[in-house]
């Protein structure tokens, strides 16, 4: 008999009394868990691995979920939370002895899946045209691509099975959908100057402050100086006005410059420079010269204008 | 574009006392920034709380820095600053960038100002069952040790951490041990350990049975299902003179999944302290309101009773999280696989992820009209759940036919 019951039962027997009440119930039941499912997870969650030839594809690991991702990487969770880990999903490919590994972990979206990705990617990375971005390294591909971050690792480090490792991670790539373009506010820096691969969205906490959320950054030569650009995009321009005040408010000293930025005597950080446009708070940390820092800022404002 | 528009509200400004009063502004041709460690605000370290890490003669204060989500080299600064002493990395935490970061800071400070701690977890081993294999080796070991070495840039580790262990046979398995013997040995790291956050008992017997190591990291915080059995094996430990180091004492640090009721920070802190066998404490702060909430622990872990009432209220909080103690397992007369199902009631009603649950709900294989035929349940859960309900109803789930969910 087909049942479409999923309450619990205590639940049930007020139910009962009524049939036909029970069946409009349930549709308008199945009908709503059926939309909070599709609001909570728009781009579709689940993970095919593709075949691979010569190898077995095993999934004996259970989907991990945030409550517990602990059980998988212990206290590296703590930091995919941090980034809107939502569910990881693990395939083994087995050919003989050797052994690959795919991890496909899911973000809320793919802001989020960069930024998880940018912080554990080392700059010395060998980098390559997968996805938004991965590189390479002796045993082990990683990419991200959408709201996706991909780890595929062997612990055989011969040259054939880096070769298969590469072929895996291109064929995991095809295969999840999702764009390949960096976050849209991360264009918007200039290029003059800039690091390569700098380019980092901090979820939470930037520079320590809790109200210093989602900050997009890049960092620069200038010479033999070095510095940081910043910046985010609340909802509002008060909220934005928020975020410095609530910095002035930290600061051990702070000044209005000429040109109406706020130059801010961190306790913690040193020196910051800021300047709000609307709902948009730009910064500068490390070695700041004003004269480019404006110069950056008008630069991203264009470029943010013509998106 | 001309000169943008500002629309900061000068008059919020809290002008400087001291670039203002003097003039000082940068000018166009650059000031070079950044943060000495000897203008970070300081705590006054006269009361600071002390506890020796067992038989490493190590004293540590009782609050310690988890480094393991900070990504700002200030936050670490300003630690230390605090009367913070203790560091607590790990090789695999963001990739190597964790320990890479905290080599840069401690460029800044003299070798004994700090004691620092890292943890290896050995390769080959199986997530899922926590057991080793023939991969797993002493190369392998050595060799990851040597990458975090790289990356802090010091000579030695105070303590060398065997990472994440949730079964005996993991916790002294051969080819670890000689690896973490030959590196205590050759002086880069003074003392070895051993970390778990799973089947915590059963490891620290093993640390205490192994003769190798001598610091337990261990999981304990008062949500625990087992705190009895925990507490009666750390005053063991430190019989045997290991050093207990806490973590997860926040208990996932939110009560609820929406993160809409916070875990009062102070007080679980102040609850693992009141153990006396546990001599310190790592909480993970990434900005500088934890590290206060954090830092104030240091020099007062008197509990008030508002506190106390506080961790009651949050312990009498349900999650609908399954541990997957398994204990459970021997119980159910139909041996059924009551982590897995509760697994699956986890993805359908915590996480409305109605085709996970199915999915793994097929998988398992069950029996027609799973609990139907017991009178009552023979299952007694530690966390409380109503197992025999929550089976009934999310089993429901397999009369569902899949192209509904899909």
């Amino acid at each position: 008999m087909f049942r479409l019951n999923l309450l619990p039962d205590n639940q049930k027997n007020t139910f009962m009394k009524n049939r036909g009440l029970v069946k409009v119930t349930l549709a308008i039941f199945w009908i709503a868990v059926f939309y909070i499912h599709a609001m909570a997870y728009p781009p579709e969650p689940n993970v095919s691995f593709p075949e691979m030839k010569g190898y077995k594809i095993v999934q004996e690991y259970p989907v991990y979920v945030p409550d517990d991702l602990w059980d998988y990487i212990n206290g590296g969770a703590d930091a995919y939370l941090n980034y809107g880990f939502t569910d990881l999903h693990i395939a083994e490919y087995v050919k003989g002895e050797t052994t690959i590994k795919v991890e496909v972990y899911h973000h809320k979206d793919n802001v989020y899946a960069f930024g998880m990705y940018a912080l554990e990617r080392g700059p010395d990375y060998h980098f390559i045209k997968l996805g938004v971005q991965g590189y390479a390294e002796n045993s082990l591909v990683n990419f991200v691509k959408g709201p996706w971050y991909v780890k595929v690792s062997t612990y055989n480090d011969d040259e054939e099975t880096g070769k298969e490792l590469l072929k895996l991670a291109t064929s995991m790539e095809k295969s999840l959908k999702g764009e390949n373009t960096r976050p849209e506010v991360l264009s918007s820096f200039p290029e003059e100057g800039k690091i390569l691969n700098s380019e980092s969205f901090i979820a939470s906490s930037f520079l320590g402050y809790s109200f210093l959320n989602e900050v997009f950054t890049v960092s620069y030569r200038n010479g033999d100086k070095s510095y940081k650009m910043f910046v985010l995009i609340p909802g509002t321009p008060e909220e934005a006005e928020k975020n410095v005040n609530d910095l002035i408010s930290r600061a051990k000293s702070s000044k209005v410059t000429d040109d109406g930025s706020v130059w801010i005597e961190d306790p913690y950080n040193g020196s910051i420079l800021m300047r709000r446009v609307q709902n948009k708070v730009f910064g500068c940390i490390g070695d700041i010269d004003i004269k480019l820092f404006n110069s950056n800022v008008e630069h991203m404002l264009r470029a943010i204008k013509n998106d | 574009m001309g000169k943008t528009e500002n629309l900061f509200n000068r008059r919020k400004f809290l002008v400087s006392s001291v670039l203002g009063a003097t003039g000082v502004v940068a000018g166009a041709t650059g000031i070079k920034s950044g943060m000495s460690s000897s203008i970070m605000p300081k705590n006054d370290k006269t009361n600071i709380i002390y506890r020796k890490l067992g038989k490493t003669g190590i004293k540590l204060p009782v609050i310690s820095m988890g480094v393991m989500r900070a990504d700002n080299p200030n936050i670490v600064k300003a630690a230390l600053a605090k009367g913070m002493v203790h560091l607590d990395t790990a090789n695999s935490y963001q990739q190597g960038r964790n320990e890479e970061m905290l080599g840069k800071v401690l460029k800044d400070y003299p070798r004994d100002s700090y004691v620092i701690s890292t943890k290896v977890k050995p390769g080959g081993g199986n997530r899922k069952t926590g057991l080793y294999t023939d991969k797993t080796t002493e190369e392998d070991f050595l060799k990851k040790f040597d990458e975090s070495m790289d990356r802090l840039g010091i000579e030695y580790v105070d303590i060398l951490y065997h990472h994440a262990v949730s079964k005996r046979e993991a916790a002294l398995y051969e080819p670890v041990l000689n690896a973490m013997k030959k590196i205590k040995a050759s002086g880069r790291a003074k003392h070895l350990g051993i970390s778990t956050h799973k089947n915590e008992p059963e490891i620290i017997q093993a640390a205490i049975d192994s003769g190798v190591y001598e610091v337990v990291l261990t999981a304990y915080n008062f949500k625990q299902d087992h705190i009895p059995e925990m507490d009666k094996m750390l005053e063991k430990a430190t019989k045997a003179g290991l050093g207990i180091v806490g973590m997860k004492n926040l208990a996932g640090g939110y009560l609820d999944k929406e993160k809409q009721k916070p875990v009062n920070a102070q007080a679980a802190l102040k609850w693992a302290l009141q153990n006396p066998n546990v001599h310190t404490l790592i909480p993970g702060f990434t900005n500088f309101e934890q590290l206060d909430d954090c830092a104030a622990v240091l020099t007062d872990i008197k509990m008030s009773s508002d506190e106390k009432e506080d961790l009651i209220a949050a312990r009498s909080e349900q999650g609908m999280y399954c541990n997957a103690c398994s204990a459970c397992v021997p119980q159910c007369r139909k041996g059924l696989p009551v982590p897995e199902l509760m697994r699956a009631y986890m993805y359908t009603y915590g996480y409305r992820e109605l085709k996970k649950g199915q999915d793994l709900l097929v998988s398992l294989e069950l029996p027609g009209d799973v609990c139907s035929h017991c009178d009552e349940c023979t299952v007694s859960c530690v966390k409380n759940f109503s197992v025999a309900e929550k089976i009934k109803d999310v089993s429901r789930l397999l009369d569902v036919p899949a192209e509904f969910i899909a």
